[in-house]
């Protein structure tokens, strides 16, 4: 993840092209290795292992090495070898630049300098966006000005950005736009949550966007905006906001969804301290909107 | 109990009724399954196909799965429905309890899970 931010960063300064990031993304990406292929090929895990904990990860809110250790197939040390080893593979982005010629190690040196001088991070925050930290990514990259209830914003965020992580693509950015009273829709599918927090939902997206993430969550190729097609979209701000639910309801908040409902290019309703979040995926954008709701 | 194990479903989104049904037939050849899109599709059906099990959902438009099984509960008092839901919370689970449901599975659900409810109900009605 963080290779996004670093590589737009660069791109947006002027420091390499688009042509040259896209060329350093691919050679990037094509190295990541996902945790449950590093425990496997370790000999830490079974395959059989790595399937049961990512089921799980389908209904819990946990990382797949919390629950690794939880199960007592590794330990907390095996899981930090794995970890590290996760992260020389995203070292590749800065290999790949002065491989290619595009970047000497000085010059990466003195942009990652300005990049924590720029988002005003330390070390230690930098470090753990770099170790895809998805609360401090939120903290930095995401504005949450207009509103009062500052905590559940962030942990609704936080947690959707797990979730398109676990369920749709890896490898993502996200940033905020303002949203002003209220937001003209493409493909967007709505849910209320309603209890004692009252919050306005939406994920949106054009047509192709809307097609292939509809794809990626049902596992199916789907083409056409179709009964199918709506109900994946919406299945999946539904899967979301019930473990948003369930997480609260642990906290003792309990909270209740309204049905999900599909918005085609219409306003919404007033938006009170409106949010806006661009998901930015391979194939183009997702925007989650939320908002305080009347309801 | 019938050779053929009868099974309703009820859940608005096509994609979870279609996994629901994959997920019953890995585990069970001999059921016969029916849909309902909403609370009170899943009512009159349940009149029309007395099923021997019943998956339902909670958030749907028209009437919510509790609503609905409070009143298939009334019309049947031995009926047996399995709530299958995104939101398990603390409420919800304690609004099934009250309504009469008889198990309740946060979604997604594990093949195992609902396996272990069909067998359930099996050995129940031998």
């Amino acid at each position: 993840m963080f290779s996004q931010y670093f590589g737009n960063y660069l791109l947006t300064n002027g420091l390499i092209t688009i042509e040259q990031l896209k060329d350093v993304m691919i050679i990037q990406k094509s190295v990541h290795i996902k945790i449950g292929i590093l425990a496997v090929n370790s000999g830490l895990l079974t395959a059989l292992q790595v399937e049961e904990i990512h089921g799980l990860q389908t209904r819990m809110d946990k990382k797949f090495g919390e629950i690794a250790v939880q199960r007592n197939y590794i330990t907390v040390n095996d899981l930090e070898k794995i970890l590290s080893e996760q992260q020389n593979a995203n070292l590749m982005l800065g290999q790949a630049l002065m491989d290619r010629g595009y970047m000497t190690l000085g010059q990466i040196e003195d942009a990652l300098n300005n990049y924590k001088r720029d988002y005003e991070l330390t070390d230690i925050q930098l470090k753990a966006i770099q170790n895809g930290d998805i609360d401090e990514i939120v903290d930095t990259f995401i504005k949450f000005d207009k509103v009062k209830d500052v905590n559940t914003y962030k942990e609704y965020v936080s947690l959707f950005t797990r979730n398109v992580i676990r369920f749709i693509e890896e490898d993502i950015r996200i940033e905020s736009f303002e949203v002003k009273n209220k937001y003209l829709s493409n493909y967007m599918m709505v849910q209320n949550i309603y209890g004692e927090t009252n919050l306005f939902t939406g994920i949106d997206a054009k047509e192709d966007v809307f097609l292939k993430f509809a794809s990626k969550f049902s596992g199916e190729e789907i083409t056409e905006i179709n009964e199918l097609s709506i109900e994946s979209f919406g299945e999946f701000l539904n899967l979301h906001n019930g473990i948003f639910t369930v997480n609260k309801s642990n906290e003792g908040v309990e909270l209740e969804l309204t049905p999900q409902t599909l918005m085609q290019f219409e306003e919404t309703p007033e938006l009170f301290e409106g949010v806006g979040i661009t998901f930015f995926l391979p194939y183009g954008e997702v925007n989650l909107i939320i908002s305080n709701s009347k309801l | 109990m019938s050779e053929i194990l009868k099974v309703l479903i009820c859940d608005d989104s096509i994609l979870m009724r279609r996994k629901l049904k994959e997920s019953i037939e890995l585990c069970c050849d001999f059921a016969e399954i029916t849909e309902a899109k909403n609370g009170q599709m899943a009512v009159d059906m349940y009149k029309e196909v007395m099923p021997d099990l019943v998956f339902m959902d909670i958030v749907m438009p028209v009437k919510d799965g509790i609503e609905a099984v409070k009143e298939i509960k009334l019309f049947d008092s031995e009926a047996r429905v399995v709530m299958a839901s995104s939101t398990g919370t603390q409420l919800n689970l304690r609004k099934a309890i009250e309504a009469g449901a008889y198990e309740f599975v946060q979604k997604p659900w594990e093949q195992s899970t609902i396996e272990n409810i069909v067998n359930k109900l099996i050995s129940e009605r031998m």
